[in-house]
């Protein structure tokens, strides 16, 4: 507290003139001859406290109306934050996403800085100024303190929205560094919509001395919806959609695939939570496509989109030939694998007597199973098959001639059958979560496989021999037969685990589509290989990109390899799409000894600011209290005549 | 005639006997016509004249009729023993203004002994502080009258209080069922008078209680800074009686209520009564006191 006329506190001197008519008013008693005492000294003792209590409150009434006076003419101004004349100020913009967020017409960050550019013209003019811009990190606007208001209110209107979360801790951290001098008083002022996700971080800050200023732009009762998630499995894809409003919605949301509206899907959205649903895309073209999913619109429609590449495929086409065909289905080599294959392929089984009138050109991958040999034409037809990225797998079986597979076609083996083995067991091979069902599996008879150079053993028996190889020609062969002559592993759970794992193997050639959040680092960014970025507009740069800025689909182009595709979205499960306001009591749990002054944007904001700027006059309030006292002094000093 | 009973009036008249006479009568003459008679000159019986007896008493109607002189004798002719009982104590002699609380007293206490001696009633009068101070032994000739009249004349409010004492005390001397009218202000240690008051009502007599207190002691209608000392010691107290106005009346008042609920739980007459009460009601009370006896 200050004064503006410090010389009438001398009026608090005379403070002591009630105390002085205090005590010369106690009168010289008169003498009184009294019957009886006993009764008067009973009541003196009941009443006398009471008395005095009254008596020392008139007094003390009494000497704090006369410090009132004294204190009303002294004129005091409370100051919430000190008025040195040595003040280096900082404004902190706030410009992560949610301050995209509309409102009577105007963004949030529209609202602050029209806030920034009134608290600009009310600061003194020889105050030093500097603006930065923050969302996760800080960004420099007028980095050095400058007195110079035309630059400072003209770069404030070069601050733009950015895609990223708030930080707010970081960036006053972070801002901390750039004041100049050490004797001088520091003060942040920050515009921000004071969201609760952006002080979650657990930044400690520097300098507990500083003095912030917040000035809120945001709401009380905020409502936003979101594209939270979308998680795409084969060619299924799950939506997840957030309700940050404290009301329950139906949400509409379009899916489109290349620009086209693929379909519309209705979210029931419960008051902040989440509601996921599931489809499966079909009559779809195979291969990548862009596509992204839009809510109808909000007050912030940032997070409404969200962008990603699909690639489409279709289930694979795999043609099963039984080399040793019996009877019994249940018998015959394929009955088992083509079971295994029935929820992820297309299949068809063929004997071997059929092959030769069999196209291959409308399969991907070809089982073989206890064939016996294979033809010269075959051998040549099933090279010009792999050679066209498409699979072969091996299951041998007691028809197979091992001269013939270690002569005429080995050509196409990555290895050679030495001998048939009795007995074997598995190795653990990479099923943790299966290892009990690895064991319980029993293997009557194998094949000794020696691998060829370029070949590769992908699963092993526990005395190292291989399992499953495969060549470098797509090319893939088991140790054991694909029905229970060799082994009971078709019988066993073991069986579709194996399928899959060897599906998967085909699948990890397929296009990479990777998953990243605006203003995260991109791992690939000093791949030498990568020979340019097609961005979301279509343009392609010639260089790699170090993090991504804007929403959308990016495609980084490889020298050596297929094209990578960049899922590019903001970061909605960061919370920042929670619009949710942190309360001012959690707030200064967070900023600890560092104080905080917090006023909002609305119509009262210039006459708040001035008085946080500049303290206020407190002589209307101490007026009322006098007024008070002296109704109180007459109550007390006149109590009711009994 | 209310007015003739204002003790201030009463005062002024010169000697106690017509301070006495003029209560009465003033009392009388305000009464409607038979009540005094009523209650203590009811007829009873006749009998024969006999030698000395008052002329005034002869039945001239019976005489008329029979020719032989017969006498009417009456009801108040079985005389009652009265002792009052007056605490001449130096508290007794506080007033605020006008008379005194033993002045009061005293001419209640005259008033009712010549009331009694007209009534051929025999009474008595005890004077006491903390000791006896005199006793006269009640007697009913109009005599006596005088020699108690002179008695009250001459009171002078002096010495300590002990009530409670001369009441056990006096109590041993009473040998016949007696009539004890008790005028005092009572400021002692109440329980104790209680105790001995009823010590009386034990013992099968009759006591009628006049409490007697000034006016300023009931309301302590005093201000500014006072130092109060008491009369029947060196006690001292410095205070504002405007402060300790309030608690000072509910005191006296609970003190009063105390009295009255104590004796009236043992069928003891109470009257509270202060200096500027009309004197009539200490008669009232006595006279329905003796209708009962």
């Amino acid at each position: 507290m200050s004064f503006l006329n410090p010389l009438f506190l001398i009026g608090l001197s005379i403070v002591s003139i009630p105390i002085i008519i205090h005590i010369l008013s106690r009168k010289k008693p008169r003498k009184i001859e009294f019957s009886y005492l006993k009764f008067l000294e009973i009541a003196a003792r009941r009443a006398i406290k009471k008395f005095r209590l009254r008596q020392y409150l008139l007094l003390l009434i009494r000497c704090l109306i006369i410090i009132l006076i004294s204190l009303i003419f002294a004129r005091p101004v409370i100051r919430y934050i000190s008025s040195s004349e040595n003040i280096e100020t900082i404004l902190l913009i706030d410009n992560s996403y949610s301050m995209n967020y509309y409102k009577d017409g105007i963004t949030r960050l529209a609202n602050a800085k029209e806030s920034a550019k009134k608290i600009i013209t009310l600061l003194k003019p020889g105050e030093k100024l500097s603006i930065f811009s923050f969302s996760d990190s800080l960004i420099p606007i007028v980095k050095n303190p400058t007195t110079d208001r035309r630059i400072v209110l003209s770069e404030l209107e070069n601050i733009n929205l950015t895609h990223n979360k708030t930080d707010a801790l970081n960036a006053i951290k972070e801002s901390e560094k750039y004041f100049e001098n050490k004797n001088t008083e520091k003060r942040i002022i920050l515009f921000s919509d004071f969201a609760i996700n952006g002080w979650s971080s657990k930044t400690s800050l520097a300098n507990e001395q500083n003095k912030i200023i917040g000035i809120d732009v945001g709401d009380d009762n905020p409502d936003n919806f979101a594209v939270s998630g979308i998680d795409i499995n084969n060619n299924s894809i799950g939506i997840t959609i957030a309700n940050y409003a404290g009301y329950d919605k139906r949400i509409l949301a379009s899916l489109y695939i290349d620009n086209i509206k693929y379909r519309d899907i209705f979210f029931n959205a419960e008051s902040y939570k989440s509601i996921t649903q599931n489809f499966n895309l079909k009559n779809i073209s195979n291969g990548i496509h862009r596509c992204f999913l839009e809510i109808e619109p909000d007050k912030l429609t940032v997070d409404n989109k969200n962008f990603f590449a699909f690639n489409y495929q279709d289930k694979p086409k795999a043609l099963l030939i039984d080399g040793n065909p019996q009877f019994s289905e249940f018998k015959g080599e394929v009955y088992f694998l083509n079971t295994a294959l029935q929820n992820d392929t297309l299949t068809k089984v063929i004997n071997y007597d059929q092959i030769d009138n069999e196209s291959f050109d409308n399969y991907s991958i070809i089982f073989l199973c206890n064939v016996s040999e294979l033809s010269r034409n075959n051998v040549i037809r099933l090279s010009e098959f792999i050679s066209k990225n498409k699979n072969i797998v091996f299951f041998p079986g007691d028809k197979v001639k091992l001269d013939k597979y270690n002569t005429d076609m080995s050509s196409l083996f990555p290895c050679e059958f030495s001998s048939v083995l009795d007995g074997g067991e598995l190795m653990n091979f990479g099923i943790s979560d299966n290892a009990e069902i690895v064991k319980k599996v029993n293997i009557y008879k194998r094949f000794l496989l020696s691998p060829k150079l370029n070949s590769e053993t992908l699963l092993q028996f526990s005395d190292n021999s291989p399992f499953l190889m495969k060549g470098n020609n797509n090319v893939y062969v088991y140790a054991v037969s694909a029905n229970l002559i060799y082994s009971d592993i078709p019988v066993k759970p073991l069986f579709p685990i194996l399928i899959k794992q060897l599906l998967g193997y085909f699948s990890s050639k397929e296009i990479l589509i990777k998953n990243l959040n605006i203003g995260e680092k991109l791992t690939e960014s000093s791949d030498p290989n990568i020979s340019g970025v097609i961005y979301p507009d279509g343009k392609l740069t010639k260089s790699s990109i170090e993090r991504v800025e804007i929403p959308g689909i990016y495609e980084l182009k490889y020298r050596n390899k297929k094209n990578k595709y960049l899922n590019a979205n903001i970061e909605v499960i960061s919370g920042e799409s929670d619009l949710k306001k942190i309360t001012i009591s959690e707030l200064k749990k967070i900023l600890g000894k560092t104080s905080i002054f917090k006023i909002s944007a609305d119509k009262y904001f210039e006459k708040n600011i001035k008085k946080i700027l500049y303290g206020s006059e407190i002589y209307k309030i101490l007026i009322i209290i006098l007024l008070l006292l002296f109704i109180a002094e007459t109550i007390i000093a006149n109590p009711r005549k009994t | 005639m209310k007015q003739f009973l204002d003790p201030l009036i009463i005062a002024k008249l010169s000697t106690m006997y017509l301070k006495a006479k003029f209560i009465v009568e003033g009392f009388i003459s305000g009464l409607h016509s038979s009540r005094f008679k009523g209650h203590s000159l009811e007829f009873a019986q006749h009998r024969e004249y006999s030698f000395g007896d008052e002329l005034k008493h002869l039945d001239w109607t019976v005489y008329a009729k029979s020719d032989k002189y017969f006498i009417k004798q009456y009801e108040e002719e079985t005389n009652l023993k009265s002792y009052i009982m007056l605490d001449k104590s130096a508290s007794m002699g506080y007033k605020s203004n006008g008379i005194s609380k033993l002045e009061y007293a005293s001419y209640i206490a005259a008033s009712l002994a010549y009331m009694m001696i007209k009534q051929s009633d025999s009474v008595g009068l005890l004077l006491y502080d903390s000791k006896i101070k005199k006793n006269i032994p009640p007697r009913s000739n109009l005599s006596h009258l005088s020699v108690i009249l002179d008695e009250l004349s001459n009171l002078k409010a002096e010495g300590q209080t002990d009530i409670s004492k001369i009441l056990l005390e006096f109590s041993k001397n009473l040998k016949k069922r007696t009539l004890i009218i008790l005028l005092s202000d009572l400021l002692e240690d109440q329980e104790n008078i209680i105790k001995s008051v009823k010590n009386y009502r034990f013992a099968k007599h009759e006591v009628i209680v006049f409490h007697i207190l000034d006016k300023t002691e009931e309301i302590l209608d005093i201000s500014g800074n006072v130092l109060f000392k008491e009369v029947e010691s060196e006690n001292t107290l410095i205070t504002e009686p405007d402060i300790i106005k309030k608690e000072y009346r509910k005191l006296i008042s609970e003190f009063i209520e105390k009295y009255k609920l104590e004796f009236h739980k043992s069928d003891i007459d109470y009257s509270y009564l202060n200096t500027s009460t009309p004197l009539d009601l200490a008669i009232t009370n006595y006279l329905s006191k003796r209708e009962n006896i």
